[in-house]
């Protein structure tokens, strides 16, 4: 595939999203496009997968040339407009929300693998075969008879990407593919796409992290403000910082430091955030517990149908093994237990599926444990409603779909029935904290997703929570937008809130968390006893 | 109970719709209805068809009875009368006769939908040669009530971590799905639009010759015994039809 785009606009606006960007992408190689937010990423990405500029009124001038033919637009509204059943036969992508590829009309993963098979019309036998073959090499058998709506966030991509590589598609477009998944999950992928590569494959690669996992990549292309700022690993490493790329390995973010997204607050020097009410109970203040786990035990549910459709399969599928053996599950959390306390950050770490999330909305009531009790600022979760935790507690969830509802920027921020709205200052401090100043008026949908996942940050902030609890808050962010939310933890802790956040980044979470809770590792770290107040930590809580 | 193939099912379906329509006689549509209500018991849905049935039939039941029965000026048996009210045996009789039509009819095809696996259902019609996006649309469409109550989950959470899930009782339940309800259908289009690009990238809109991973088994007998059924309640029907009376 080559590209040659020396212009392309979004319909209604003035400024190119992309401009000057020439890309070659030969067989049985690996590309890095790298840039922050807001950089054409996803536009570039667009144009490859076939959909831009296709009927969305979007003008491009420049050309494509993919499997021996080349299209040339003239930058006119008129188009042409590729024929997607042909297009998707060499070139496959998944979107940086993994979750909108799933089709969401197959009730199991391995179902979800074959539907990009089954619509090209692949015969049953080798279908079989090459989704045996992927599940393999992706590590995905225990996940084959699950209901894909039923995934966590980074089981979510893990699955996506195998069904875009189960398609065996001679260019594969993979935007931020290891954003959330675990450390293990990610160098299955990584060394997936490498042997993708190895076998002819060209593959593409956009991202906002420099991750090291794909140094090896034979051509790296930094892309800012929509256009090419530098190509080749060592030039574009050095300009990435400032195009808002995160380095891993690079010098550890300063605590407080400035951000380049709004030069403002740069000269100000300081981020200010809402500050978080004090917890109402008494026994909570000082360096008591704000958020307390005691012996926290979950499972789910296995659905009835799940079942019985896991039954079924056993009975009449012999070509596809290990899937369908869920009907006696452990459980999802066993006797957890450990406290976050006030004017600190602790991190909850662990593999893909372990729970973490739902032990964070346990904090907010929105699901109940099995077993155990879960306390915020000494109230137990079992005895006070959503509404009443989120006094003390705010949510940032996994999904921003999952949290922003409303027509523009400041409407959700400043989102609350009579008597809980957030008060109109907090919300000024919480949109300027996240960067959103001058972005009120906007749809969050119509954001890039980094300034999307900040907008619901900021709905968080402007509640002003003595209790942060953050799903995967990296997940997403651009360079610039990680610099924010140090900022804005540091501000936090400092102000006395808790922060509890999941994360799969031990670089955030080493720069600015106290503490780690790793989930997953049960009785495999010695460090019970450096528990405070007693609590006892069978789950492995470390302390640094 | 014998597992059918969805479309057996649904010619068994149509087949008894059709006829209890057709032949309009009271006690078909009551044979019917309790025909579908004894398979409900033995499916263990018998709850849920009663509930959703009675959703769906009591609005539909006073309006025939208020059409039909409660300001009847043909009918000559008057039983009762008083002011505009004029209540007929005829005027009854039309009514009762129609609201168990509607009976037989509703009863048959909940019992239908709350029996047929959805998904195998889609699996048969992409099975069927016909396109795939009508495939899909029966897909989503089936899917559309799980779907949107959890994507109304997600946003009644989303706004109850801020504070909007208090409020008890009639007043803040219809508070809250107040505020859930332009949300819930904006972000319903979001999600389309989005995934309907995906789809598409998945090559979902592919021609004929798409295949399947598991396609639905049917025994032999099921076709041409669906077939037979269908054919038989159609002459069945045209001959209680031709007949008249009830």
């Amino acid at each position: 595939m080559e590209l040659e785009i020396l212009d392309y606009r979004y319909p209604g606006h003035e400024a190119p999203a992309l401009s000057g960007v020439r890309l070659t992408v030969p067989p049985a190689s690996l590309t890095l496009v790298a840039g922050g937010s807001g950089s054409g990423k996803s536009t570039l990405a667009g144009i490859m997968a076939g959909y831009l500029p296709g009927r969305t009124g979007g003008q491009l001038a420049g050309s494509i040339s993919l499997a021996g033919q080349t299209l040339k637009y003239d930058g006119g509204a008129q188009p042409h407009v590729v024929d997607l059943r042909q297009w998707v036969r060499h070139v496959a992508y998944v979107p940086q929300n993994a979750r909108s590829y799933l089709s969401m009309v197959r009730s199991t993963v391995e179902e979800e693998l074959a539907f990009g098979l089954e619509n090209a019309g692949m015969p049953r036998a080798e279908m079989a075969a090459r989704i045996q073959t992927i599940a393999g090499r992706f590590d995905l058998g225990r996940l084959l008879q699950r209901d894909p709506a039923r995934l966590s966030g980074g089981q979510e991509r893990l699955v996506a990407i195998a069904a875009a590589a189960v398609t065996d598609a001679g260019v594969l477009v993979l935007d931020e593919p290891l954003a959330g998944l675990d450390e293990l999950a990610a160098a299955r992928v990584a060394a997936t796409v490498r042997g993708l590569r190895d076998t002819g494959t060209a593959v593409v690669i956009l991202t906002s992290v420099l991750d090291t996992r794909f140094s090896d990549a034979g051509h790296t292309l930094l892309l800012e403000n929509g256009q090419s700022a530098a190509e080749g690993m060592p030039a574009v490493r050095q300009g990435a910082e400032a195009a808002g790329v995160v380095v891993p390995g690079g010098p550890a973010p300063a605590r407080g430091g400035t951000s380049s997204l709004s030069p403002e607050r740069a000269a100000r020097g300081a981020t200010v955030v809402p500050a978080g009410g004090s917890p109402t109970e008494p026994e909570s203040r000082g360096s008591a517990a704000v958020l307390c786990y005691r012996n926290v035990g979950f499972s789910y549910p296995q659905p009835e149908r799940n079942v019985r459709r896991a039954r079924l399969a056993r009975g009449r599928r012999r070509d596809v093994s290990g899937g369908a053996e869920r009907t006696a599950i452990a459980p999802l959390l066993d006797t957890i237990n450990f406290a976050v306390h006030a004017g600190e950050c602790v991190a909850l770490t662990g593999p893909n599926g372990t729970g973490k999330t739902t032990l964070l909305k346990m904090a907010l009531g929105l699901i109940a444990p099995d077993a155990g009790s879960v306390a915020v600022a000494g109230r137990d979760t079992a005895e006070a409603s959503v509404g009443q935790l989120a006094k003390t507690a705010g949510l940032l969830f996994q999904n921003p779909a999952d949290q922003l509802f409303e027509r523009s920027v400041h409407h959700e921020v400043a989102f609350g029935p009579p008597g809980s709205r957030p008060d109109p200052a907090a919300v000024r401090q919480a949109l300027d904290a996240c960067g959103l100043a001058g972005l009120e008026d906007e749809h969050p949908y119509e954001l890039p997703v980094s300034r999307r996942r900040l907008v619901a940050l900021a709905t968080v902030l402007a509640r002003r929570p003595a209790l942060l609890v953050l799903d995967e808050p990296t997940v997403s962010l651009d360079g610039h937008g990680r610099k924010l939310l140090g900022r804005i933890l540091t501000a936090a802790t400092a102000g006395g809130a808790a922060v509890l956040l999941s994360t799969h980044d031990k670089e955030f979470a080493g720069a600015h968390c106290r503490r780690v809770v790793e989930l997953g590792r049960q009785y495999a770290l010695p460090h019970e006893a450096a528990a405070p107040e007693g609590i006892s930590a069978p789950d492995g809580t470390s302390f640094r | 109970m014998i597992r059918l193939h969805p479309f057996t099912g649904l010619a068994l379906a149509v087949a008894a719709a059709l006829l209890t329509l057709a032949a309009d006689r009271w006690w078909l549509s009551l044979a019917v209805t309790t025909a579908a209500v004894g398979l409900a018991v033995l499916a263990g849905t018998a709850a849920r068809l009663m509930l959703t049935a009675g959703a769906v039939l009591a609005p539909l039941w006073l309006s025939q009875l208020m059409v039909h029965a409660l300001f009847d000026t043909a009918g000559s048996e008057v039983l009762v009368a008083g002011g505009p009210v004029r209540l007929t045996l005829e005027g009854l009789t039309t009514a009762g006769g129609l609201g168990l039509r509607a009976a037989a009819f509703v009863s048959v095809f909940l019992l239908y939908s709350l029996t047929v696996d959805r998904i195998e259902l889609v699996r048969a019609i992409d099975a069927a040669r016909v396109p795939a996006q009508l495939g899909y649309i029966v897909a989503a469409t089936l899917a559309l009530v799980p779907a949107t109550v959890n994507r109304a989950k997600a946003i009644e959470q989303a706004q109850a971590v801020r504070g909007a899930g208090e409020g008890s009782g009639p007043a803040g339940w219809l508070r809250r799905k107040r505020l859930l309800a332009v949300p819930l259908v904006l972000s319903s289009i979001q999600e389309a639009t989005e995934r309907s690009v995906q789809l598409q990238l998945r090559g979902f809109a592919g021609g004929p010759g798409r295949t399947q991973l598991h396609p639905v088994p049917a025994r032999s007998w099921e076709k041409p015994f669906g077939l037979l059924v269908l054919c038989l309640a159609a002459a069945a029907a045209v001959l209680l039809a031709s007949q008249g009376g009830r």
